[in-house]
């Protein structure tokens, strides 16, 4: 099989102490209608599962979902906690119910991105948006690496 | 009808157990020193000699036999991350019966390497990726293995996707290998029973020669198992039930050694109270952990040690000095038998505070999680609160009048003062009078019923002697 048609891997879960599940419920299901494999953590999921999941999976993207306000601390220091395991360019996805003190969409959005996630997106947000970016950004590195090996 | 004998080469003695197939009647016990360096027939011959029974293994129905004999059913276990695979094959591997003598995760350096061939494993749990996942660390480690000339049986269970690189890898050179279903074919499953089968058959055709475990095949068959996984089975038997004997549902069993104490547990072990979510790799239904620290000889230290550790006082017991003293003693003369009231004292509470530590290293426990919502548990390990029966085994256990020793496991329940060590709130708590766990075990698969009633009436012992 093309490298490029392979099905895309995913790890999903919700971070920290939050246990609100019906999000990553959704998104796992919209996931696996575009064709994803997709594994699916749960609730109550730390950095270290995430990651531990995502190493033995061999997984393109960690998808992370927060919808209980705690977000930002839960999410701090993932991309370096992934670079120190070995998955430093794994594609990290962020959404849910993201909330940072009283700071409008583009504010947390902008601390996000600079905790190193590759996309952050707001509550209300339709699943194909980020199923969308995720598909063309996972598309645009398996080609990258066919190009180089 | 026809007996049955049950034997353990054990590491120091071995024991055997003459059994009617119909009844399960224990007829007789017996034990000598294991005879390694002259073979082990001699040690066995012996033992039947002090069971009264002449030296016609022919007279029986079935001969059956474990090992734990020279050093026990020694593995290194492999994986990706140490949580993960490597947990899963050391999982696999305990479930077996094995000792883990080494546990290595990600990818295998030179130093690993030495390491490896330095503890000269009798077999290696190669594990790494889930199924279709991760195959690089895997199949860069079979590499590894491949040119280490060890003589160790390897056990591939990892990424199934990978085995046809692996098979190139092994073929041709001369290695014998094993590749099974996945010890963990996704994040949150856990399938160790394939491996452990695979370890046993490993064990039965080529391990038990290597150690020198000769048997005389023409009257007694093979050495079935290593004999932690009899004893394993022999727990899963009595929870299960036989044909006409009910189990006992779900149960914990304690094998306090001399060198080691072993922890059995049989059922889900999922949360039995609300707001509580599991976390961590998948339990094994039937789960086995070994504390190699925990012994009532050769780690007599240890145990004090450990109690120290973790603030344990040798409550209404002997306190400091004397527990010492009376350890560091028996850890150097291991076939030490007390020979006083006071040192009987000393033997049990190394055996009390052995099964606490063990039980509660084994058992799950509980996390306060708190949220905006309010509090929640978090769950590591097994719930094994509503288990309602609690079975001691093991040489010192056995020895002792029943009462004693039953007072001795009652150590296994759970604590008020210490109510996150998820142990079991209101077990019957009983004593392999007779030390058969391991013969049921090893009987169990043919006679199921003979099985249980001879644990059945080693359990109530007490009503009758």
């Amino acid at each position: 099989m093309d490298k490029t048609e392979a099905a895309f891997r995913v790890v999903l879960g919700v971070i920290g102490a939050d246990v609100h599940i019906v999000g990553a419920r959704v998104m796992e299901m919209a996931l696996e209608e575009s064709g994803f494999n997709v594994v699916n953590l749960g609730i109550q999921v730390s950095q270290d599962e995430f990651i531990d999941a995502a190493i033995e999976t061999d997984a393109e993207a960690i998808l992370v979902s927060s919808v209980y306000g705690h977000g930002e601390i839960d999410c701090r220091g993932i991309r370096d906690n992934c670079k120190e395991r070995g998955i430093g360019d794994i594609l990290l996805f962020v959404g849910g119910n993201l909330v940072v003190g009283k700071k409008d969409w583009s504010e947390t959005e902008a601390i996000f991105l600079g905790y190193g996630f590759d996309a952050a997106y707001p509550p209300g947000v339709e699943p194909d948006e980020p199923i969308e970016d995720l598909k063309g950004m996972i598309l645009l590195r398996r080609e990258a690496s066919v190009g180089k090996g | 009808m026809g007996q049955l004998l049950a034997v353990d080469f054990g590491s120091t003695f071995t024991k055997v157990r003459a059994i009617d197939s119909s009844d399960g009647v224990l007829i007789a016990s017996g034990q000598s020193s294991t005879t390694l360096n002259t073979g082990v027939m001699d040690g066995l011959y012996k033992a039947l000699g002090t069971m009264g029974v002449p030296n016609d293994l022919g007279r029986f129905e079935s001969c059956l036999a474990t090992s734990s004999a020279a050093g026990g059913l020694r593995i290194v276990a492999i994986g990706l991350v140490a949580d993960l695979t490597a947990e899963a094959a050391r999982r696999a591997a305990l479930g077996a019966g094995g000792k883990i003598v080494g546990t290595f995760a990600g990818e295998l350096a030179r130093s690993d390497r030495s390491e490896i061939l330095r503890l000269a494993p009798d077999l290696v749990v190669l594990a790494g990726g889930t199924d279709g996942g991760e195959r690089k660390c895997i199949i860069a480690n079979a590499l590894f293995l491949s040119k280490m000339n060890a003589s160790a049986a390897l056990v591939v269970a990892g990424n199934y996707s990978a085995r046809d690189e692996i098979e190139d890898i092994f073929n041709g050179t001369g290695q014998e290998y094993e590749i099974v279903a996945n010890v963990l074919p996704g994040v949150r499953e856990l399938n160790i029973g394939p491996c452990s089968d695979a370890i046993r058959r490993a064990f039965i055709t080529r391990i038990v020669d290597a150690k020198g475990i000769n048997v005389a095949e023409s009257e007694f068959g093979r050495v079935v198992m290593p004999t932690p996984r009899a004893v394993l089975d022999g727990c899963a038997l009595l929870s299960h039930g036989g044909d006409d004997e009910v189990g006992v549902g779900d149960l914990v069993c304690f094998d306090v050694g001399g060198a080691t104490t072993d922890v059995y547990s049989i059922g889900t072990g999922s949360p039995s109270e609300g707001h509580t979510v599991q976390r961590g790799l998948p339990e094994p239904f039937a789960k086995r952990t070994v504390e190699g620290d925990l012994g009532v000889r050769v780690s007599a230290i240890d145990v004090v040690a450990a109690a120290e550790r973790e603030q344990i006082a040798f409550h209404g017991d002997r306190h400091g000095g004397e527990i010492s003293e009376y350890a560091r003693y028996v850890a150097t003369n291991t076939n030490y038998l007390p020979s006083s009231q006071e040192e009987q004292a000393l033997d049990r509470t190394l055996a009390r505070t052995a099964i606490r530590i063990a039980t509660r290293r084994h058992a799950g426990r509980l996390e306060a999680s708190f949220d905006p919502h309010g509090q929640s548990y978090v769950q590591y390990g097994k719930d094994l609160r509503p288990v309602r029966t609690v079975v001691g085994t093991g040489g010192i256990l056995s020895s002792s009048d029943y009462e004693s020793a039953r007072q001795i496991c009652e150590v296994a329940r759970w604590d008020s003062n210490d109510p996150d060590f998820l142990l079991p709130k209101d077990p019957l708590v009983v004593v392999d009078h007779d030390y058969v766990l391991f013969a049921a075990g090893l009987i169990g698969d043919q006679y199921p019923d003979a099985a249980m009633r001879l644990m059945r009436q080693s359990f109530g012992a007490a009503e009758s002697k």
